[in-house]
């Protein structure tokens, strides 16, 4: 009887040092990142709202490209990151952002942790931005410079009460220039917005009331996408 | 030993003559399989096999699955599961529904195989087929764009190479224009004359009008684009320079439904309102429907149970799933043809009550909108099954300097002063089962006893095609064509729509591109024509841009009160209104420009390398 139980002991324990793991490969461990970029000023977009793909090229290789791409998202700030294994890919810049198409794939080779900037060609770009309180009153000066093939259709000015702000996240409170306020774009443009902490506060139960994040965004006809302006944060007191 | 051998010798001899032939091996009576030949040499076997291809034809929604009802701007769905969507994602409403074109063909070429049938016959099968095929592909390239067009059976020759069986997609005016010679091909030679449950000459037609009206409006609206939406090889987008011969042939389509006369609008009822109510609860033979999914006696629909306004409801489980928003309710005009707006509302605030009209009833808000309201959704003061539905959601009691709004979460409940505080129909802000925005549909529910109750079921019909959409079909590329007899021709659909719906006729200058969006949102409400008609006017990213602060991308409900007021007694007892965003409405709605055209999944990327993917997937 004793006997039994010992050899039923190391056969389970026999198995259990011969048994495969759970995971027979290791996790990817490189993580390939880098901005969107136009003259290496990063390229701020819509939360959620752009991509790029990856293709892993000869991933098995037998020669065949994957045919399944690899979603990475652009965050808000143009910065993108996602992590793989070593090896070639090609990224794509997806149709949709606020740039111009361009089909011309990238070669991207990952060996450790790997940086590839990604430069896109906006439709328009804002340079200088600067936001200034006074009581509720925001002002906001930019200059707007075209740079792609297409017409202007607005400029606004976001306010939100976290850091993700854009058009449809958080932003419940804008104003908007249109396209007749923005035919010279050689000057400076201004914009102002009045604050209305009461429906803040009643949209945002959480809010704290210390302060409010700011941003510009510029719409063009070649793109249902915005080029945002970095998110700026502006204390109330 | 000898007699042994002798029994033995015998009994071989017995077996060897009374043995049976082999010819058994070469007719086998099976009883669980059914051979080809079978099938096709027998007519029952036919119609079986139609009946499960027009079960399997793809569904947005209809009666049976309605959830999607609540996906876009025309309805919240009490359950929540549709309103909480951020984004539509890129697979929605897409379709590879290439068993059922495969199992059509094999039926084409089966049926061409029959020894038993006669031409006629044959013709007639084969007509009805490719009807469905090209019902299936229209599906098909309204979701995702040009798709291959397959017409025969692909089978595999086992040599170890498939690649002859990938097939490119063809682009989307190829599969518009398939659509539009195959309707052509077979509709005089189509039979079912006297039946609405299988297509016959004018449901090809109607399929043919709908088919070429979308071909122009994407050849036209989506060139009208900063940026068009296409791919290089045209799978999608359609020349500009098509629109004109599509809406034509739309035009043409139509004319011959109308010239027939085979059908009319239903106007068996004098008040317009009940009239537009029984067009679609009063189904047996209805000249308004050509094509529609039959219920009857042995085959019921559950729609009114899933939907039916709780405070009628029959049965003691389910209701209210389906619930209008204020958005479709505010799109039905005024009789004098003004902007539907719900006039003498509040915001729920204090300040809003500034606006309030004090109504004597409370269903006087909604006196002189479009008569085919009252048939398509159940308002506060709307009957339903004879019984009062009692929409109320509380009351608002005057306290010395403004009114204080009282609400509760119990159905049919009382106020401090006797009478009724929320009605048994709701609204409530955060109860399921019950509506939220203070709407429930009344489009395809019946006054039947029991259409509601689980154990009897409803047989209201649901209309694949009905006259009433070919007349706006019509309408509409007519008016998009333009000049003087087109337009004349235009108003005359377009009025006979309004005069059975008992609203002034247009004319020249008051029929406009908008008018024609609006006349289809209200008069084919809950029929499955919304999303698509936005898509092919490519307005739907601009209508549900996402933005919080869009109205029309927002879905409102309107809660009505009863008041309290000791201190005026003018106002007492009299009704107000606020109007303010549904409270289980979350994220307003987001279409984006990736979601004209449906994701294809990637196990038919991963299968056939010759498809190339849709824009910004």
């Amino acid at each position: 009887m004793k006997k039994r139980i010992l050899y039923t002991v190391i056969s389970v324990f026999v198995l259990f040092l011969a048994g495969c793991e759970y995971d027979n490969y290791d996790p990817p461990t490189s993580i390939l990142s880098g901005n969107v970029h136009y003259n290496n000023v990063p390229v701020g977009v819509r939360s959620g709202g752009t991509q790029l793909e990856l293709w892993q090229y000869d991933w098995d290789s037998r020669g065949i490209i994957a045919r399944a791409k690899i979603v990475v998202n652009i965050d808000q700030n143009g910065f993108y990151s996602s992590r793989l294994y070593d090896g070639d890919y090609k990224l794509v810049r997806l149709k949709g952002g606020p740039w111009a198409d361009q089909t011309d794939s990238i070669d991207v080779k990952v060996s450790g942790n790997t940086t590839v900037d990604v430069p896109v060609t906006p439709f328009y770009v804002i340079t200088n931005p600067t936001f200034t309180l006074s009581g509720n009153e925001i002002t906001s000066t930019c200059n707007i410079t075209k740079v792609g093939m297409a017409d202007i259709t607005s400029l606004t000015l976001y306010v939100g009460v976290t850091n993700i702000v854009d058009a449809n996240n958080n932003g419940k409170q804008f104003v908007t220039l249109r396209e007749s306020d923005l035919t010279d774009l050689s000057s400076v443009k201004t914009i102002k917005l009045t604050l209305d902490i009461d429906k803040l506060v009643k949209d945002h139960p959480a809010w704290t009331r210390n302060h409010i994040y700011v941003r510009l965004g510029v719409l063009s006809n070649g793109s249902t996408e915005r080029y945002y302006t970095p998110v700026q944060k502006i204390m109330l007191h | 030993m000898k007699n042994i051998v002798k029994t033995l010798f015998i009994l071989i001899l017995f077996f060897y003559f009374t043995g049976c032939g082999d010819k058994w091996l070469d007719d086998p009576v099976s009883t669980t399989i059914i051979l080809p030949n079978q099938v096709w040499n027998d007519e029952v076997m036919v119609v079986g096999l139609l009946c499960n291809y027009y079960d399997r034809l793809p569904v947005n929604y209809n009666l049976l699955n309605y959830a999607r009802m609540a996906e876009l701007d025309e309805a919240c769905h009490s359950d929540n599961n549709y309103m909480d969507l951020k984004t539509y994602s890129w697979d929605s409403w897409s379709l590879w529904e290439y068993s059922l074109i495969r199992d059509i063909n094999l039926a084409i070429e089966g049926v061409a195989t029959s020894t038993v049938f006669t031409d006629k016959l044959k013709e007639e099968y084969t007509a009805e087929f490719r009807f469905l095929r090209a019902y299936v592909y229209f599906e098909m390239v309204k979701r995702m764009g040009g798709v291959p067009i397959i017409t025969k059976q692909l089978i595999y020759d086992y040599s170890g190479d498939p690649s002859y069986l990938a097939y490119a997609r063809n682009t989307e005016a190829q599969v518009y224009d398939f659509i539009a010679s195959e309707c052509d091909e077979i509709k005089d030679q189509l039979g079912n004359e006297t039946t609405k449950d299988r297509a016959n000459k004018y449901a090809a037609l109607a399929l043919k009008c709908r088919a070429m009206l979308y071909a122009g409006s994407i050849a036209k609206y989506n060139n009208l684009l900063p940026v068009p939406i296409t791919t290089p090889g045209e799978e999608v987008g359609i020349p500009a320079s098509r629109s004109a011969g599509y809406y034509q042939a739309a035009v043409d389509a139509a004319k011959e439904i109308i010239n027939d006369g085979q059908y009319s609008l239903y106007r068996k009822h004098s008040n317009p309102q009940q009239n537009f109510y029984d067009a679609f609860t009063q189904t047996v033979n209805n000249s308004d429907f050509i094509l529609q999914i039959s219920y009857n006696m042995t085959k019921r629909q559950s729609f009114p149970y899933y939907n039916i306004i709780k405070s009628v409801r029959e049965d003691n489980l389910e209701g209210s799933k389906i619930n209008p928003s204020l958005n479709l309710v505010e799109a039905f005009e005024y009789l004098d043809g003004s902007p539907g707006i719900m006039k003498g509302v509040g915001d729920g605030t204090e300040a809003g009550q500034a606006n309030w009209i004090f109504y004597d009833e409370i269903d006087d808000i909604f006196d002189n909108k479009d008569p085919r309201l009252y048939g398509t959704v159940v308002y506060p003061g709307n009957m339903l099954k004879g019984k009062d539905t009692q929409i109320q959601a509380g009351v608002y009691e005057w306290d010395g300097t403004k009114y204080v709004r009282y609400e509760s979460k119990q159905f049919g409940s009382l106020h401090t002063d006797g009478k009724l505080l929320t009605g048994l129909g709701g609204p409530m802000r955060t109860e399921k089962e019950v509506s939220n925005n203070g709407f429930y549909i009344k489009k395809w529910i019946d006054e039947t006893p029991f259409s509601s109750a689980r154990a009897t079921g409803s047989n209201v019909k649901w209309p694949l095609f009905r006259y009433g959409e070919v007349l706006l079909n019509a309408g509409e590329a007519a008016f998009e064509l333009g000049g003087a007899e087109n337009i004349a021709f235009a108003l005359e659909c377009f009025n006979d729509i309004r005069d059975r719906a008992g609203m002034p006729d247009l004319d020249e200058t008051t029929l406009t591109f908008d008018k024609i969006v609006n006349e289809r949102r209200i008069e084919l409400a809950f029929e499955d024509h919304r999303l698509w008609d936005m898509k092919r006017w490519r307005l739907a990213h601009v209508i549900w841009n996402g933005v919080a602060t869009n109205p029309d991308a927002t879905l409102y409900a309107l809660y009505g009160y009863r008041i309290v007021d000791a201190e005026h007694p003018e106002r007492d007892g009299k009704y107000v209104y606020d109007k303010f965003p549904a409270p289980n409405f979350i994220a307003p709605r987001f279409f984006q420009l990736g979601n004209y055209y449906s994701e294809i999944s990637q196990s038919v990327l991963d299968n056939n390398p010759k498809i190339v993917k849709n824009p910004f997937h």
